[in-house]
């Protein structure tokens, strides 16, 4: 099973799961950075707070991200200048350099254990063929004051063609920060509640959340869950991808601090060390796909692992694990008001969203309080961007309607279930339906149906993960049915395992 | 022209009825099957549309054409309904399949009559 270094490093939280119904001015819907970072600031404010997770605090995409920390962008800020212009690149350098700062300073303020440190930002071709990207680079780097050095060579084991170093980025476990910050929120007017899956949201004046224990009444509602729960016109424009990362262990090398990312690349698009009293990490990331749209996921991991072994003298892999993230239509986040008064989202992050995250709660603050924010107006969630989302807007939606062609008569993996393996999972037709099976360790069957409770496609087997995901809009469940992440709301419907294909 | 928007709907019909077994059943119908019976009967009544503008024949099939966008009103409600998990009122499901087979008939009858 994969397990996020960040998580395994981090304290553990223990706050109750909601089992009343109570009345507050915020209700927040997820424990990310987006989340607590938003309740840390509003409860600041002296607004009444309720934070609810699922699981546990930083036990979703936050504690599963890179931990890196940076002005720059995941589609480089000359891609956002081309696409959108000067203006709005600079912003997006400056909004997010904010953010960074902004994490720092609430480290020193409240003595936050997440091992935070500034650190340099690489960008490097191994061959020539990228390199007018790293030109493109520098140029719009000097076009905001962003200080690039040109290098020749790394400071890691990898030939270059051509590489730039920024400095000043930074880096930090974002599992600790998360958790370190939520103890330092004023527990009078904030609540946190883990364990507390919200599977309704009836929407009015006031909003009412139901969880399985209690309900929660709130004026404004924040989804900080990445794709927001529930349907939104959004969700056509953000795209679920999953990442792979890995934390190798060295026999020998110390190598410097830093966030490296390779321009060119088709598989493993980053780098970062870690370094702990048990030795010397370094983190090699990379492997994007759409959710729920490959087979045989394990490979990712193989790959990363056979790289990191041709770079460095690596002893063993001690963690691996993977995250999702949306990649927005026209390059930026969507972040404030939805459609729905009083519900606000932030998503579209790309594999920008630890501070797009913190971005995201200076927004809220702002907007919750009735205040203006410089940055809001840009990420607004409600804009309409057809010329600048077009191309990737068509590109995606007809991915998404060629994923529903998967629920046609007779398009099933398995006919039987004595088809699924041991640990293995199977989309199987029964009285035409499509199942999900899920055949465990001990040889249960465990059967549900195989349409996404989101949207209705057909879940996909994830045998990285042991879990179903779903192919159009991200949703994933676990192997027994409950939801892990994405706008599902509720678990995938349970079937009789008692049937005909099973003899 | 005629002929070929005929192909297309009455294979959207089809897939209609195999539909509308599930919403009898009150079950839910595969997506993939009503994207593909949705965009059928689409490019039917897209080809009597340009049909329609552009010959010169005498009869330019505009009450079959008026008769399928009515059963594609029907059609956007109910799949709009169905992808929001919202109840699938079952009388508007037969009417919109009615209204389908009684389009097609009314064409056939003014093709082959």
């Amino acid at each position: 099973m994969t397990r996020s270094l960040w998580k395994a490093k981090a304290q553990k939280t223990n706050y109750p799961a909601l089992k009343n119904n109570i009345t507050v001015d915020v209700a927040i819907v997820g424990g990310g950075i987006t989340g607590i970072t938003s309740a840390y600031f509003l409860a600041k404010e002296g607004k009444k707070v309720a934070v609810l997770e699922s699981h546990e605090l930083a036990g979703g995409t936050t504690g599963d991200s890179t931990g890196n920390l940076y002005k720059m962008v995941d589609k480089r800020l000359h891609h956002i200048q081309s696409k959108w212009d000067e203006k709005t690149a600079r912003a997006v350098a400056e909004s997010r350099a904010a953010a960074v700062d902004l994490i720092e300073n609430l480290v020193k303020e409240h003595e936050i254990k997440c091992d935070f440190k500034r650190v340099p930002w690489y960008l490097f071709s191994e061959t020539n063929k990228k390199d007018e990207t790293i030109e493109k680079e520098i140029i719009t780097a000097k076009d905001y004051g962003i200080k690039a050095d040109t290098l020749q060579e790394l400071p890691i084991p990898v030939q270059v063609s051509s590489a730039i170093k920024v400095e000043g980025q930074a880096q930090f476990n974002p599992a600790a920060f998360v958790r370190g910050l939520a103890e330092k929120i004023d527990s009078e007017n904030c609540h946190i509640y883990e364990h507390t899956n919200v599977h309704h949201i009836e929407k009015g004046e006031d909003h009412v959340l139901s969880t399985q224990h209690g309900t929660v009444t709130a004026k404004k509602v924040i989804l900080a869950t990445h794709s927001p729960k529930g349907i939104y016109p959004v969700q056509t424009a953000i795209y679920p991808h999953r990442e792979y990362a890995i934390a190798a262990k060295l026999n020998s090398g110390d190598y410097p601090d830093g966030i490296y990312w390779d321009t060119e690349a088709t598989f493993h698009t980053s780098m970062r060390t870690f370094k702990n009293h048990t030795g010397n990490y370094v983190l090699v990331l990379g492997g994007h796909h759409k959710v729920g749209q490959e087979d045989n996921y394990e490979r990712f991991f193989e790959k990363l692992e056979q790289h990191a072994r041709k770079l460095f003298d690596v002893a063993e892999i001690e963690y691996k694990w993977s995250a999702q993230h949306y990649k927005p239509a026209d390059g930026l986040p969507y972040i404030g008001e939805s459609s729905d008064d009083g519900i606000y989202f932030a998503t579209g992050f790309s594999t920008d969203g630890l501070t797009y995250g913190v971005l995201s709660a200076m927004i809220f603050k702002d907007l919750l309080s009735g205040r203006e924010n410089e940055w809001a107006e840009l990420y607004k969630a409600k804009r309409f961007t057809p010329i600048k989302s077009a191309k990737n807007y068509i590109k995606e939606n007809i991915n998404v309607a060629k994923q529903y062609l998967k629920d046609l008569p007779g398009k099933a993996e398995a006919e039987r279930f004595y088809e699924v393996g041991i640990g293995e999972g199977k989309v199987v037709e029964v009285d035409d339906e499509k199942w999900a099976v899920y055949k465990d360790e001990t040889g249960q069957v465990h059967c549900h149906s195989a349409v996404c409770t989101h949207m209705d496609c057909i879940v996909d087997w994830n045998d990285a993960e042991k879990s179903w995901d779903c192919p159009c809009h991200g949703s994933r469940f676990e192997a027994t049915g409950d939801v892990i992440e994405g706008p599902a709301f509720s678990p995938l419907d349970k079937r009789d395992v008692k049937s005909r294909k099973d003899s | 022209m005629v002929l070929t928007a005929i192909i297309l709907i009455s294979l959207a019909v089809i897939l209609g009825l195999y539909m509308i077994k599930f919403v009898l059943q009150k079950k839910n119908p595969p997506k993939g099957v009503a994207i593909v019976h949705g965009t059928l009967a689409a490019l039917g009544i897209l080809i009597l549309l340009i049909y329609a503008l552009t010959t010169s024949e005498h009869h330019k099939h505009w009450d079959s054409f008026a008769i399928f966008f009515t059963a594609a009103i029907g059609g956007i409600y109910l799949f709009s309904k169905d992808i929001r998990h919202k109840n699938i009122p079952v009388w508007v499901a037969v009417v919109h399949g009615a209204i389908g087979l009684t389009g097609l008939g009314w064409i056939l009858y003014h093709v082959t009559g």
